[in-house]
């Protein structure tokens, strides 16, 4: 072992440091071998057990690729890229030689350490990654103290010093430095894994498992006041399909856009989301988003928001929506589709008995058709829940005569299924209802919990109009939230339950700083960067316009930092001597013997002037009783110092 | 360390530089084999510091003492430390005169040139502390009255390895008034056949030429604290400090009076080598005599008896 063991103690800390983290997230025998070979290290630190020597490496290099072809059979990916990485690094440990292997070690632990932000981009996760950098800086220090005057804690003095005079570079980069869209900032595919949210179907249960997620879906901030709770409805997939158990969208004319017009009333509301990805390509919005010619975003013919990609990071983006807006016409081919239902010959027969039945006493008159499918709703015994009973083959009529209990998926289909048998056309849209308002910034945090799905009829005349009868079950769900709708109050997710009022003013502080931390770091993107320059008054600025501007401002914060280390550094001026010095002593290490640093000048010369020719000792003497009187006598004057820097220039040592 | 041949580029005079030669070889002639420690004592007696000589008895301490006072001219008085010696045996006391009806002072024998304070640890420490006062005020004061002591002023205290009985040891406060402290050592092979076949040091010290006189001393005294000192050697030695202060190898740092005596001791060794201004490898040299005493390496360091701090401080401070 060439370095002393309390500093491979230290980097064996460091890239502990830096992989456990990974453990959870990397299959188990990556992990596992990652661990024997860290013991092995310790092992040897404790001189329990020699260095591996050349077979027992190979061997253990033939064992890493075996575990990852068995764990991940490529080392393409993200995970399977960390986990070789992560093997790589212990192996490198293990047959470290000199301080060329700590500094390969050290930067493949930089890379690892910067890998974390592929998994998750919190302000955690930021923050312990800014610590194990200063950690890491700290080790490449230690390695070069050669005389070991420096303890741990000026150590990370110096290295949080040195990462601090890179955080101006940091900045300068992140903020100026072109957001070029495409392939070259993707992840790869596995990083992409499912996440919390909607999901492009709907059947008994999808909805009603997201209550239990506090999980963030989008936050929205309003341009004037919140609107209230029950005009909240955040549109999102919209279903028309049904096959007796599930929901689905109907995909044939995906490409076709909305047919909108402009009602006569309605009031128009502007409001910013910042949605966190969720691996699709829908957007939520109040109905209906009117000002999306630049934006990229598409409406369908159902009037569902979509987006060219999936959301695979949190994307931020401004809408406008008219309440005013609305369909003008319904073509024969969506009529038939939002009338259709499964089997009607067989399936639900009461259900379907029992709207016809309403169609007949009430007339040609849908909306009144509407009234009593609501009203029966709200009169007959029906339980909002969140763990309703299982429904059988025939669920509209398990549900709506023998159960009676369930939660807002079971009561949107089964009014859109009571409104297409009674020959009202009807559709289900998903998406999410209200929203949590934080007092700290005054905005609205949608979490998983407030997913939703209510129902859409079509009234000739007017257009498709919202109708949730989840209202008439229970008001309090869309008046107020989930929290006070839900008899069983103890499945609900704590957050959901209120509670201490510290706790409660500390976790909306935390969520405003995490929106912020979304907005301003996360999703700062292309759009963002040109609206930042458009308010600091550069409205016109292209790609060039930036690069021109960051290298500008990179030599700036260069040059301001170099300054400030230039005059805090002593001696400052005398160092175009000391390099010449330095120079000088360079050629005179060719004789083999190569100054030390606690040397001074005559006694390395005597050291090594027998290796010289007389000649050279001669000069050699002379250049460093010259570098003598100048660095340490009166002489110093700066013609002479050039003419010392000269001669050591054109000297050469002749061996003997 | 440094090497004769090389010498700087600025040379003193030609007539300094004889004279320091003469002394040296006249020194050398009497106490052989240790051109070092001659070389070391004169440095400190230029540097107007006192001298710490720590060794057994019989190697030469007193000798080294001895000649020294008849080189430069000095008067010298030897002061025998023993337990029960009072500190009014060495700075003087006042005695009645009946005749004149007035007290008057009889100084001690301190109030010389040269004072060889021989086994300074055997006296209790009131007396210790007396001298050491004295050394470090280059005044006297008894009975209310404060008397100056003689300019050139050099004490050299000779002190037995701590561990012999009937030792009063010199805490650390005091041991730092001593500039230097230095080891003498058994004689070489050869010098000790020399000692052996010789004749008898006491009466060549007898014979011996006067080289000095005060007026040069005192001279050669002003002249090696006006030797010029540039930033980068300020900066060797504010690394040695500040090393000496933080790293974890001492009990404690050197002290401001420490880093002052190591510059002095410095610049004194770069006068009597013959050099116009002061370079680490001085610095380097003086090192050991100037930090051993003030310094107690700590810990692990500590228990290897042969690591003393100097080369602790030399194998670590690099030289900026």
């Amino acid at each position: 072992m060439p370095a002393d063991s309390h500093k491979l103690w230290a980097l064996l800390a460091g890239i502990m440091l830096v992989t456990v983290p990974f453990f959870p997230r990397i299959p188990l025998p990556v992990t596992a071998l990652s661990l024997i070979m860290a013991l092995w290290l310790a092992a040897m630190l404790l001189n329990k057990i020699r260095q591996p020597d050349k077979w027992q490496r190979a061997g253990l290099l033939l064992l890493a690729i075996l575990v990852m072809s068995v764990s991940f059979g490529t080392l393409l990916g993200r995970d399977a890229g960390t986990g070789f990485l992560i093997l790589l690094a212990f192996l490198k440990m293990l047959e470290i030689n000199g301080k060329r292997d700590v500094y390969i070690v050290v930067y493949v632990e930089y890379f690892l350490i910067a890998s974390n932000f592929f998994h998750t981009q919190s302000p955690w996760v930021a923050l312990y990654v800014f610590a194990t950098v200063i950690y890491l800086t700290s080790i490449l220090i230690l390695f070069n103290d050669k005389i070991s005057t420096l303890d741990t804690r000026r150590r990370l003095m110096i290295a949080s010093r040195m990462i601090l005079q890179a955080t101006p570079f940091m900045l300068v980069l992140f903020i100026l430095f072109p957001r070029i869209p495409g392939p070259l900032w993707g992840l790869p595919k596995d990083a992409q894994a499912a996440v919390t949210g909607l999901s492009n179907s709907m059947s008994p249960g999808s909805v009603s498992s997201l209550i239990e997620s506090e999980e963030i879906a989008f936050r929205v901030r309003f341009a004037g006041q919140i609107p209230p709770h029950s005009d909240l409805y955040w549109r999102g997939p919209v279903f028309s399909r049904y096959d007796g158990q599930t929901w689905e969208a109907d995909n044939a004319f995906g490409k076709a856009t909305a047919n909108l017009i402009k009602g006569e009333k309605g009031k128009t509301i502007q409001y910013t989301v910042t949605l966190e990805p969720h691996q699709r390509n829908w957007l939520f919005a109040l109905n209906y988003p009117v000002n999306l010619q630049d934006s990229g975003y598409r409406l369908t013919r159902e009037v569902q928001l979509l987006s060219r990609k999936k959301i695979n990071s949190v994307t931020r983006y401004s809408l406008t929506s008219d309440s005013g807006i609305r369909n003008h016409s319904l073509s024969g081919y969506e009529r038939t589709k939002n009338l259709w239902l499964p089997d009607t010959d067989s399936l639900n027969q009461k259900t379907i008995a029992l709207a016809r039945q309403w169609r007949q006493l009430v007339g040609e008159d849908d909306r009144r058709v509407i009234d009593r499918a609501l009203r029966y709703f709200n009169e007959q015994p029906f339980v909002y829940t969140l763990n309703p009973p299982l429904l059988g083959n025939d669920a509209m009529d398990d549900f709506l005569f023998e159960t009676r209990r369930g939660f807002c998926e079971h009561y949107s289909s089964a009014f859109v299924y009571l409104a297409r048998a009674a020959g009202i056309p009807a559709r289900i849209v998903t998406g999410y209802q209200g929203g949590e308002k934080n007092p700290v910034d005054e905005y609205l945090i949608i979490r998983q919990s407030s997913a939703h799905a209510w129902a859409e009829i079509w009234i000739d005349g007017t257009g498709w109009q919202r109708v949730d009868p989840t209202a008439a079950v229970s008001p309090d769900r869309i008046e107020s939230g989930i929290q006070d709708a839900v008899a069983e109050r103890d499945l609900l997710p704590t957050i959901l339950l209120g509670g201490n009022s510290i706790l409660l003013g500390l976790r909306y502080r935390w969520d405003s700083f995490n929106y912020r931390w979304d907005e301003w770091v996360i999703g700062f993107n292309r759009e963002r960067q040109f609206e930042l320059f458009k308010k600091l008054g550069f409205a016109n600025i292209d790609w060039q316009g930036m690069v021109i501007g960051m290298v500008v401002l990179l030599a700036l914060v260069g040059t301001l930092i170099g300054l400030w280390i230039f005059w805090q550094g002593a001696g400052a001026r005398q160092d175009r001597l000391k390099q010449a010095y330095d120079r000088l002593c360079q050629k005179l290490a060719k004789t083999g013997i190569s100054k030390n640093n606690t040397e001074g000048p005559t006694e390395y010369f005597s050291r090594m002037r027998h290796k010289l020719t007389p000649a050279s000792a001669s000069k050699a003497r002379g250049l460093i009783q010259y570098y003598l009187a100048l660095r340490y006598g009166m002489a110093s004057s700066p013609d002479r110092q050039r003419q010392f820097i000269k001669s050591v220039r054109r000297f050469t040592p002749h061996l003997k | 360390m440094l090497q004769s041949d090389m010498d700087s580029p600025v040379k003193q005079s030609t007539w300094l530089a004889g004279l320091l030669d003469e002394a040296l070889s006249t020194i050398g002639k009497i106490i052989l084999g240790k051109e070092e420690q001659i070389r070391l004592a004169l440095t400190c007696l230029v540097a107007r510091g006192h001298l710490l000589i720590e060794d057994l008895p019989g190697v030469g301490k007193t000798t080294l003492a001895h000649v020294i006072a008849q080189v430069m001219g000095l008067d010298f008085q030897r002061i025998q430390f023993t337990s029960d010696l009072l500190p009014a045996d060495v700075l003087g006391l006042s005695v009645f005169d009946r005749e004149n009806n007035i007290f008057e002072f009889h100084p001690g024998p301190i109030f010389s040139n040269l004072i060889l304070a021989d086994e300074v640890n055997r006296a209790t420490p009131k007396t210790q502390s007396a001298l050491l006062e004295a050394m470090e005020e280059h005044q006297v004061t008894t009975e209310g009255t404060t008397r100056s002591l003689p300019d050139p002023f050099f004490v050299i205290a000779t002190q037995n390895p701590v561990h012999q009985i009937g030792t009063f040891p010199l805490p650390e406060s005091q041991l730092d008034r001593f500039l230097l402290r230095i080891h003498m050592g058994y004689p070489g092979k050869q010098a000790e056949r020399d000692l052996l076949s010789g004749a008898d040091r006491r009466s060549m010290i007898d014979q011996m030429k006067v080289v000095f006189d005060q007026k040069k001393l005192k001279l050669f005294q002003s002249q090696a604290q006006q030797l010029h000192v540039s930033d980068a050697l300020l900066d060797y030695i504010q690394a040695i400090l500040q090393f000496s202060r933080s790293s974890n190898n001492f009990e404690f740092g050197l002290s401001p009076r420490g880093g002052l005596a190591l510059l002095s001791a410095a610049k004194a060794w770069a006068f009597i080598t013959g050099h116009g201004f002061v370079v680490p490898e001085h610095v380097k040299t003086v090192l050991p005599s100037v930090v051993n005493h003030r310094l107690l390496a700590s810990g692990r360091a500590g228990n290897a008896s042969d690591i003393v701090a100097a080369d602790i401080i030399l194998q670590n401070v690099p030289i900026p």
